[in-house]
């Protein structure tokens, strides 16, 4: 005598379609996520053209003493950190996204292309004003696992308003405005910064970095930091 | 969206467990219970055996507590085989023989030959109708028998009850928290008894038919699990196996790491053993839901612990050695990133999918935890076995046993056969 074997077919079933009813739900608040994400990119956006456009027309009109170079110098610092983290925000969205990535898309290259005016318009600045700061080009290729980003951030809570990191991805072939920075700089190996127009491919230590920069602010003439001094003496 | 091998593994295994967790609460809430005869309207002749080998601190205490069982003196025996102790066991039980003359106790001396040898021994001479087999480890509690034959009569197809297992006075943190496994597992043997798809019937006091052991050829001698083995044999020659909560059977839990490390894989390693050996059973719709779900889940809980560790691990590390490389980058100079440390947080950038899924199962597993105290009528907080326990229980102890199976995962590759280790 044996008992007779029975398949609980409704409760795997039943199982299944709640399972696949709560990855739905899952998907659903996903969708509703991922609006909000590319709400909050697109007023990021908007305020950064904003900043740009503020910064733009500072710029035009310092020679009619309307903006002083100080607060030009200190605005532009501040707009390029908050360039930075905000840039890093739209980047993380645009990892996640699952439904919008075309829009998202537009709106990074549409970053990349805010961050080059604000290169330019840097080097307008400089023009006019005394330069009282280095601008760091950085390019960097996501695909691969390199901390030279981590260095240029690590060097910019060093120096502080010192130095500006423009940072662009190499990969983004969308825009061809990055493509034709890339060109005109002869960089074909990443990560690569610039520095003064002088092109450095490939990974540099902190060291190296540090004492590219510690030339510069000599050249610029803006006060030395202490750990400068400490590389110049170990240097001569 | 770049989808990473981490993702696919977290989103299957989310699922796989999501579909497990949910069916097996459909099983809890549906209405089967089993049908128990209160009370034994005949008094069948009973044997316990107790294979023994090197249990001189226990052995008197068990045997102690089968004599003290109630239950008809004429009606029950106690067959002690030595599997060839070298300590003082065979002294220990002849001297209890002799202090308990009338209680009808039996010894057999053999050369050491495993436990399944052992009980194969006492199954030869074993005059009950109904048997069990006693651990020397294992305390029995007087009514066990009261409790469990009237299962018997509820259902002929019944071969097999099994008492409630816990840990015998659990006074350090580790066996406190197997005190709480023990108690989780209790709630999983409840839910697969109700779907006739228990696995093991434990050594400490299962029950089982005499004549239906016999009939399909006692005990393996070639593992070193048999009651694992025994229990799937039972299945597969479609017998039921059913779990009471009315006896309660406690055991002597490991008092190291060391040794529950080993005590987990040879349990383990026992159970892919068998399911291996019996492979003709997994996904078998002749077996019904032990074919189509019990059967599987036995070696996939393993691989899916090893991969989801694995892969949580790998990431950990690989996000370890980024941060190693970077603070070698910038010569440690941990001071400047402590003085400029900044937190730049922002809502809508959590890994909301990841944290839904970890609540998820965090939420699952409390609901099982306080649902299984409330099944075997514990509380969370008795004896001083607190949250803590059960936090350490669901926290390091999940990782504990990942490591036994990824141990279990280099037996196989390196075919190292199961022991006693």
């Amino acid at each position: 005598m044996a008992v007779k074997r029975e398949i609980s077919v409704k409760k795997y079933l039943l199982a299944f379609v709640l399972t696949l009813l709560v990855f739905s739900g899952g998907i659903l608040a996903g969708i509703v996520l991922e609006n909000a994400r590319l709400d909050d990119a697109e007023d990021i956006t908007l305020k950064e053209k904003v900043a740009l456009r503020s910064l733009q027309l500072q710029q035009a009109h310092i020679d009619s003493g309307i903006a002083d170079c100080n607060s030009l110098h200190t605005i532009l610092d501040n707009n390029i950190n908050q360039l930075t983290r905000s840039m890093a925000v739209v980047i993380d969205y645009e990892k996640r996204s699952l439904f919008n990535q075309k829009k998202f898309n537009l709106l990074l290259q549409d970053y990349f292309l805010t961050e080059i005016q604000f290169y330019f318009l840097s080097k307008e600045i400089d023009k006019k004003c005394q330069q009282d700061s280095v601008k760091i080009l950085y390019f960097y290729d996501q695909n691969k696992d390199e901390t030279q980003g981590d260095i240029l951030s690590y060097l910019k809570k060093k120096f502080g308003s010192r130095i500006l990191v423009f940072s662009l991805d190499s990969e983004f072939t969308q825009e061809p405005l990055i493509h034709i920075l890339l060109t005109s700089y002869n960089i074909s190996t990443f990560p690569a910064v610039v520095i003064d127009e002088k092109v450095y491919q490939g990974h540099r230590d902190v060291r190296e970095v540090m004492s590219i920069l510690c030339e510069e602010f000599v050249k610029i003439g803006v006060e030395l930091p202490e750990e400068c001094k400490i590389v110049q003496k170990s240097g001569s | 969206m770049i989808v990473t091998f981490l993702d696919i593994v977290l989103f299957s295994t989310y699922f796989i467990l999501l579909f497990l967790s949910i069916f097996w609460l459909l099983v809890l809430f549906s209405s089967k219970e089993e049908k128990k005869e209160k009370t034994l309207n005949r008094k069948p002749f009973f044997t316990t055996i107790v294979p023994a080998y090197n249990e001189e601190k226990s052995i008197q205490g068990t045997l102690q507590s089968l004599v003290d069982l109630e239950y008809p003196e004429e009606k029950k025996e106690i067959i002690v085989v030595n599997d060839g102790s070298t300590d003082r066991t065979r002294k220990l039980v002849e001297q209890f023989i002799r202090e308990n003359p009338s209680k009808n106790i039996m010894l057999v001396n053999q050369e050491n030959k495993g436990k399944g040898n052992a009980m194969n021994a006492g199954l030869k001479i074993a005059k009950g109708e109904y048997f069990a087999c006693l651990d020397a480890d294992s305390f029995i509690a007087s009514n066990a028998l009261k409790e469990m034959l009237p299962v018997f009569e509820s259902d002929e197809n019944i071969a097999a009850v099994c008492p409630l297992l816990k840990v015998k006075k659990p006074d350090s943190m580790l066996q406190k928290v197997q005190w709480c496994e023990y108690i989780i597992n209790m709630f999983y043997k409840f839910l697969n008894s109700k779907l006739d798809c228990i696995h093991v019937t434990p050594g400490p006091f299962s029950v089982y038919k005499t004549n239906v052991v016999k009939d399909i050829g006692g005990f393996s001698e070639k593992t070193i699990t048999e009651d694992l083995e025994i229990a799937i044999r039972l299945q597969k020659h479609h017998y039921r196996i059913v779990q009471i909560f009315d006896t309660i059977v406690e055991t002597t839990a490991p008092t190291t790491w060391k040794k529950l490390f080993w005590q987990r894989t040879r349990w383990y390693k026992g159970s892919v053993d068998n399911t291996f050996q019996y492979k003709q059973l997994i996904f078998n719709k002749k077996y019904g839901d032990f074919g189509i779900v019990r059967m599987p889940t036995i070696i996939a809980s393993g691989v899916i612990a090893i991969i989801l560790t694995g892969t949580l691990l790998q990431s950990l590390l690989s996000k370890l050695y980024h941060f190693l490389m970077y603070l070698n980058d910038i010569n440690f100079d941990l001071i400047t990133l402590i003085r400029k440390f900044s937190i730049n947080f922002n809502f809508l950038s959590l890994p909301f999918s990841r944290i839904f899924i970890a609540a998820t199962l965090i939420g699952i597993s409390f609901f099982i935890m306080i649902y299984s105290y409330k099944l075997v009528k514990e509380k969370i907080t008795n004896h001083g076995r607190t949250w803590t326990s059960m936090i350490t229980y669901l926290s390091i102890y999940g990782l504990f046993i990942t490591f036994v199976w990824i141990y279990i995962g280099f037996m196989f590759v390196s075919r190292k056969k199961n022991a006693w280790f």
